[in-house]
């Protein structure tokens, strides 16, 4: 369970983020700009709140009226930046084997492998991540995040750096990887596709502020009434015209 | 022909050169951390050597190190060491003279990297030393070794400070540039121009060692 309830003042608004998620995958929708990314980066301790409280299960992650913040080593979070951020002066393996560097060589070697066997990189171990594919990178990232164990996945516009053929591929893959995962998902987007076919549940960010989560279901029942006003249609995540 | 000079240059090029590595390093990684303000002073100060004339620079260091001058003074009493006229007092001179190409060209290549790295470090449960070395170090690594050649080339011919605190003696503090100068200067043209091709020669390879560090880096941003 992550609850995170807290502000932030930023350049042009203040960041108001009010979430509470037990299992399954969260969204952040809302435009670029809008503090998608911020809020993901408080949770995971790259930036700090100015007041409020984070916490995972029990585990107080960040606490400013007792002065507790974790630094990102210690919170157990997978972030998949935008770019993936894969390291790149290492080899894939390398990449994987970095998370695992506390691990005794033996049983860090297995574990890298059982990972690139999982998410079928086997083949691309030796190779730098330079000469990879978009998607190839992705699953890398995915790759890492998975074999450091983390207990919140923190996903940030994992598809925005592919084009939308690309796109389509890999949704069902990344939908396979994340039902896979046992503790909760939160993913920002500014993409109604994604949204739609990767998550349970739904909250709207505007400047800054987080509306209350919705149901997706209900959510795309939302977003289907306010374009039949405008003369559209909406059919499984597509946008048609009528 | 003696070759003292080019031992001595070489050794106080390739000391200043290593110490100026990891106190450039530090000063580019630190100042980026600091509020604007001190941020702004700071870099100023570090800058400076590059554009003061060395004869400037070697007047503020005999202004600290001078035998009758603060620092100077403290090691002569306490160490009987004097700081001045040895052959690696023209360290200090050429270390002050250095910094800066160190310092600005480790400055652009940390600026340059991408924060998302070392965040993606941090959550993956790295240390920061361990970032540092292992991940922000060999991404920048082309500009801090172009920082390394680039800082050692200057150092060989580093002259103006170098005359006022170590001075010229034959055998003793002379570099090939210092030797240049006095050769010249007593009428010894001949060994002058030796000199002065074999500065020619170290230089001209130094600057090729730059080129074919840099080439690799420029084909892979374009």
């Amino acid at each position: 369970m992550l609850y995170a309830d807290f502000e932030k003042q930023l350049d042009l608004f203040t960041l108001r983020v009010h979430i509470e998620w037990d299992q399954g995958v969260f969204s952040l929708f809302g435009a670029s700009g809008a503090g998608k990314s911020m809020t993901l980066k408080c949770i995971a301790g790259i930036e700090k709140p100015d007041r409020g409280v984070i916490r995972l299960d029990d585990k107080v992650l960040f606490d400013s009226a007792k002065h507790v913040n974790l630094p990102p080593q210690k919170r157990g979070v997978g972030y998949l930046f935008q770019d993936y951020a894969l390291f790149p002066n290492m080899t894939v393996a390398g990449n994987i084997k970095a998370g695992l560097h506390r691990l005794p060589r033996r049983q860090r070697d297995l574990k890298a492998a059982e990972f690139m066997e999982r998410f079928r990189i086997t083949e691309l171990a030796d190779t730098k991540p330079a000469r990879l594919s978009g998607g190839e990178k992705q699953r890398v990232a995915l790759a890492r995040i998975f074999a450091s164990e983390p207990q919140v996945l923190l996903l940030d516009e994992p598809f925005s750096s592919l084009d939308t053929f690309l796109k389509w591929e890999l949704i069902p893959y990344m939908k396979e990887a994340l039902q896979s995962f046992s503790g909760c998902s939160i993913m920002v987007s500014h993409d109604l596709d994604e949204v739609l076919s990767l998550c349970d549940s739904v909250s709207v960010i505007q400047k800054g502020v987080t509306e209350p989560a919705v149901d997706s279901g209900a959510f795309s029942e939302q977003i289907k009434e306010k374009l039949q006003h405008a003369g559209l249609y909406f059919d499984k995540g597509i946008i048609k015209h009528d | 022909m003696d070759l003292y000079p080019l031992l001595n240059s070489l050794r106080i090029a390739a000391i200043s050169a290593t110490v100026v590595f990891f106190l450039g390093i530090a000063a580019a990684y630190y100042i980026a951390k600091c509020p604007r303000i001190i941020k702004g002073i700071l870099d100023v100060i570090f800058t400076l050597p590059l554009v003061l004339p060395p004869t400037v620079v070697g007047y503020l260091l005999m202004l600290l190190f001078g035998p009758r001058r603060p620092v100077g003074a403290f090691f002569l009493d306490t160490f009987g060491v004097k700081l001045t006229m040895q052959w690696w007092s023209a360290i200090l001179a050429v270390t002050v003279i250095v910094f800066p190409l160190m310092y600005r060209t480790a400055r652009g290549a940390f600026e340059s990297f991408n924060e998302d790295l070392a965040s993606a470090g941090r959550t993956l449960g790295l240390s920061n030393t361990y970032i540092f070395w292992r991940i922000r170090i060999p991404a920048c690594k082309q500009g801090i070794i172009a920082g390394v050649v680039l800082s050692f080339a200057r150092a060989l011919g580093e002259y103006g400070a170098t005359s006022m605190i170590a001075g010229y003696t034959p055998g003793k503090t002379a570099t090939v540039s210092t030797a240049v100068y006095n050769l010249w200067r007593t009428g010894n043209d001949e060994l002058a121009f030796k000199w002065v091709l074999i500065n020619i020669a170290i230089s001209a390879v130094v600057l090729l060692c730059i080129n074919l560090v840099e080439k690799p880096y420029k084909r892979r941003s374009g």
